[in-house]
C-alpha cells in the first residue's frame, strides 16, 4: 500500500478571468492519480485492457484496506487527532483518504445539473437509469431513462426547468426533459460512442463531448458539428474524464484528463490553451464556468 | 484555511483533509465550491481565497452544483461501505445543508449518482 501514498503531485486551482489565465500556485500535495476503469473498455486495446485489469486489481486491494481502516468515525477522530497532534496523525488521515477514495473519481463531474430558477430546479440521474427532479422543496423520481443495467450514471446538463439533456448509453444517444417527462432517447449527429459531457449555456446552446474528443453543439432544434478538439502535444495520455462547462454560446472550456488538454471555444473555433506558468498536469480534475469573464480549473500538476 | 494574493494560491489544510478536487462549481467570480473526494470538507471560494468548511455528513461526494450563493446541491453517500451505502443529496441555501434521502428504488448496493456531466 505504500506507493498508493506515496506524495506525488500539487493540485492547484487555475482561473480564467477577463481572458486571462492566472498561474497555478497552490502547493497541496496529493497522491498519484490512479487510473480508473472505463465504460468503453471493450474498444480497447490489448495493452489497455491489461491496464484496465490492474486497476480493477488495485481497486479490489483499496476496497479491502478500505473495509479494514474505514471504521466509523474513524475520519472525523482522525481530524480531531490531527488538530491535537499534527503531522503525525495527518499522515494517518492522509493515507486513509487514499486507500478510501473511490477509483471512479472523477467520472462524476459538475455541470449546470441545477438552474438558478425561481424556485431553483435540479434533475439527475443515477447509474441505473433512474432520474430526479428537485422543485426547490423535495426531491422526486422521475422515472427511468435509458438501461436499468447500466454501470454508470451519464452526464446530464439543463438549461431550464422545462429543458434538460441527459446522455443514455453507449451510442451518444440523448433523451429531453421538457418540465413534465424525459422523451425517448435519440441518437444525435454521429457521435462516436458514449458521450462523456454535455452543458448548457441556454436552451439554445449545448455542448457535447464524445467519446473521442469529438465536439457536437445543440442550437434548440439539432446538434451539429462532430469537430475535434486541437491536438494535444502533451506527452501525458491517462484515462480519465472530459468536461466542458459552457458560460456562453461564446464561451466553452474543455478539460481532458485524457491528452491532458485544455481547451477554451470563443464562438467560432476551438483552441487548446497554454495555462501560463503551470507545471505539467498529471491531472485535470474538474471545471466550472460561471460567466463568460470567469472559469474555475482544478488541476494536478506534476 | 487557503489564501490568495493576487497571484498565488497558498494552502495550508486541504491537503491534510482531501487531497484531490472531485467536484467543483462556480456561481460567481465571487463564489465557487469545491469538494474532495473525502467528501467531508468543501472549500468556498469569495473571489479572492478559499477557506474550508466541515461538512460532516457525507463522506463520498460525487458533485456538486452551485447556482447561486443561496443553493447549491450536491451528491454524495454517507459511508464508503456496502452495508450503508445512503446515497444523499443535499441542497444548500448558502447556510446550511439539508441534507435527503432520495426516493426510488435504492437498494443496498453502492449506487453512484452523477451531478451533471
Amino acid at each position: 500500500m505504500a506507493a498508493l501514498v506515496r506524495p506525488y503531485g500539487e493540485q492547484t486551482m487555475v482561473r480564467y478571468q477577463a481572458g486571462t489565465w492566472y498561474p497555478p500556485a497552490d502547493s497541496v500535495q496529493v497522491s498519484r492519480p490512479r487510473l480508473r476503469v472505463m465504460p468503453d473498455r471493450h474498444v480497447l486495446p490489448g495493452c489497455e485492457r491489461r491496464r484496465v485489469r490492474d486497476v480493477r486489481r488495485q481497486h479490489v486491494a483499496n476496497v479491502a484496506a478500505a473495509t479494514i481502516l474505514a471504521t466509523p468515525g474513524f475520519l472525523r477522530v482522525a481530524n480531531v487527532l490531527r488538530r491535537q497532534f499534527g503531522l503525525l496523525v495527518g499522515a494517518l488521515l492522509r493515507r486513509q483518504h487514499v486507500v478510501r477514495s473511490n477509483p471512479d473519481a472523477g467520472w462524476q463531474q459538475v455541470s449546470r445539473t441545477c438552474r438558478a430558477s425561481r424556485p431553483p430546479f435540479c434533475a439527475i440521474n443515477d447509474d441505473h437509469g433512474l432520474t430526479f427532479t428537485y422543485n426547490g422543496v423535495n426531491w422526486s423520481a422521475g422515472g427511468q431513462v435509458g438501461s436499468s443495467h447500466d454501470e454508470f450514471s451519464r452526464p446530464i446538463s439543463c438549461a431550464a426547468p422545462n429543458h434538460c439533456l441527459l446522455t443514455v448509453g453507449e451510442l451518444g444517444d440523448v433523451a429531453t426533459y421538457d418540465g413534465g417527462a424525459w422523451s425517448a432517447p435519440e441518437e444525435i449527429l454521429h457521435a462516436r460512442g458514449w458521450l462523456r459531457s454535455i452543458d448548457c449555456a441556454t436552451q439554445t446552446y449545448c455542448v457535447a463531448i464524445d467519446n473521442w474528443e469529438n465536439v457536437l453543439s445543440y442550437n434548440g432544434a439539432g446538434w451539429s458539428g462532430l469537430t475535434p478538439l486541437p491536438p494535444s502535444d502533451a506527452d501525458h495520455v491517462a484515462y480519465g474524464s472530459t468536461q466542458v462547462s459552457c458560460a456562453s454560446p461564446t464561451l466553452c472550456l474543455a478539460v481532458s484528463n485524457r491528452s491532458g488538454g485544455v481547451y477554451t471555444y470563443n464562438g467560432s473555433d476551438w483552441s487548446r490553451q497554454n495555462l501560463n506558468g503551470s507545471q505539467a498536469m498529471a491531472s485535470l480534475r474538474s471545471t466550472s464556468c460561471a460567466s463568460t469573464s470567469f472559469c474555475m480549473l482544478a488541476v494536478v500538476t506534476l | 484555511m487557503r489564501s490568495y494574493d493576487g497571484s498565488t494560491w497558498t494552502a495550508s489544510d486541504i491537503n491534510d483533509h482531501t487531497l484531490q478536487v472531485n467536484s467543483l462549481s462556480c456561481a460567481s467570480s465571487t463564489f465557487c465550491l469545491a469538494f474532495g473526494v473525502g467528501g467531508n470538507i468543501d472549500w468556498s471560494f469569495d473571489g479572492t481565497k478559499w477557506a474550508d468548511r466541515s461538512f460532516p455528513e457525507f463522506e463520498y461526494v460525487d458533485g456538486v452544483t452551485c447556482v447561486s450563493r443561496t443553493f447549491c446541491a450536491m451528491i454524495g453517500r454517507k459511508r464508503y461501505s456496502p452495508e450503508r451505502p445512503a446515497p444523499l443529496v443535499a441542497t444548500s441555501d448558502g447556510h446550511r445543508w439539508r441534507v435527503t434521502i432520495l426516493p426510488g428504488k435504492f437498494t443496498p448496493s453502492d449506487r453512484r449518482l452523477r451531478v451533471g456531466q
